[in-house]
C-alpha cells in the first residue's frame, strides 16, 4: 500500500468518525498530565454513573454518556442541548488499556490513563571518573 | 507540544477544531434562547403553571458551595468551581470553565421565597419554586 492510500484511507476514516459524531454533543474536557498519569476529566451533568461508558478499541477511546432527560413542564428558557455526549480520541499505540480507570462524581467524569514505565523519565547513574 | 513529555493523543489539531465547529452551533438550533458562548453555568427554565423550575448544570461542585437567592421574579445562583490539579501537573487542554461564577436570571412570574426547594445531583441543580399568591390570580378592573 503507497503512502497515498494510507492517507486517503486514514481520511474516509475521520469522515466516518465526524459523521456518527454529530448526533451527540461532545463534553467539555481537561487533559493534564501529572508525574504518574495523563488524566481526563470531561463535564456530563446529568448522567448518572451506570449510564456512563468508556471503550478502547483499536486505539480509539470513546467516552459515551446517556443523560437524564428533565421532565420539569413547559420550557420558558433553554439554554442546555439535547442528546447525549460522546467524545472519541486516538491513543498512541504505547498506551495499555489495562492501565485506564475512571470515575463518575458530580457529573464529572475523571478518566486516569496511567503512563508506561518508558514514558517516565529515568535517572541514569553516572558512573567513572575519580 | 512540548518534548520530552509522553501524550497520548493523536490528531489533537483536528478535534479543537471539532469541537470549534460544535460549539460555535452552540445554543443556536437547540435553544429557545442563545447564550454567548462560555456562560456558565447553563440554565434552564420551565413553567409548571401553579410552579416554576429552574435546573442549572454545574458539574464538579459540592452543593455547599452554592449560594442560592431568590428575590421576587429573580434567582441568583452563585458558586465556585476549583480544578483539582497538582502543583505539578501540566494542562494540554482546559475547556471546563472554573473559578468563581455568578448569574441572575429572570423568571416568568414573581414567587414565594419561602416555597424554594433545591437538590443537587450528578451535577445539575434543580429548583422548585412556587409561584406568588398574586401572580396565580391577577384580576385588573378596567374603569371606564
Amino acid at each position: 500500500m503507497t503512502a497515498q492510500d494510507t492517507l486517503a484511507k486514514k481520511e474516509q476514516a475521520d469522515v466516518v468518525r465526524r459523521q456518527e459524531q454529530t448526533e451527540y454533543y461532545q463534553p467539555a474536557v481537561d487533559i493534564r498530565e501529572t508525574p504518574e498519569d495523563v488524566i481526563l476529566q470531561f463535564d456530563m451533568p446529568g448522567v448518572q454513573k451506570n449510564n456512563v461508558d468508556l471503550t478502547v478499541d483499536k486505539g480509539v477511546l470513546t467516552v459515551t454518556g446517556k443523560a437524564d432527560q428533565e421532565d420539569c413542564g413547559t420550557a420558558v428558557y433553554r439554554e442546555t442541548r439535547v442528546g447525549d455526549y460522546r467524545r472519541q480520541f486516538n491513543l498512541t499505540d504505547d498506551v495499555d488499556p489495562n492501565g485506564i480507570s475512571a470515575e463518575m462524581d458530580a457529573g464529572v467524569l475523571t478518566v486516569k490513563i496511567h503512563k508506561p514505565e518508558k514514558a517516565k523519565p529515568k535517572r541514569i547513574q553516572i558512573t567513572g571518573g575519580k | 507540544m512540548l518534548l520530552n513529555s509522553w501524550f497520548p493523543f493523536f490528531d489533537v489539531a483536528k478535534t479543537l477544531d471539532e469541537m470549534d465547529r460544535m460549539f460555535g452551533t452552540r445554543g443556536a438550533p437547540l435553544g429557545l434562547r442563545s447564550v454567548p458562548r462560555g456562560t456558565f453555568p447553563a440554565i434552564n427554565v420551565y413553567d409548571r403553571g401553579e410552579s416554576v423550575v429552574l435546573t442549572a448544570e454545574i458539574p464538579g461542585v459540592k452543593a455547599d458551595d452554592l449560594d442560592l437567592s431568590v428575590l421576587n421574579d429573580s434567582v441568583t445562583l452563585k458558586g465556585q468551581r476549583n480544578g483539582s490539579a497538582g502543583e505539578k501537573d501540566r494542562y494540554y487542554r482546559r475547556e471546563r470553565p472554573a473559578g468563581s461564577f455568578s448569574r441572575t436570571i429572570t423568571l416568568p412570574d414573581p414567587v414565594d421565597p419561602d416555597s424554594v426547594k433545591a437538590e443537587y445531583n450528578h451535577g445539575v441543580l434543580k429548583v422548585t419554586m412556587s409561584k406568588a399568591a398574586e401572580a396565580k390570580a391577577k384580576k385588573i378592573e378596567i374603569k371606564s
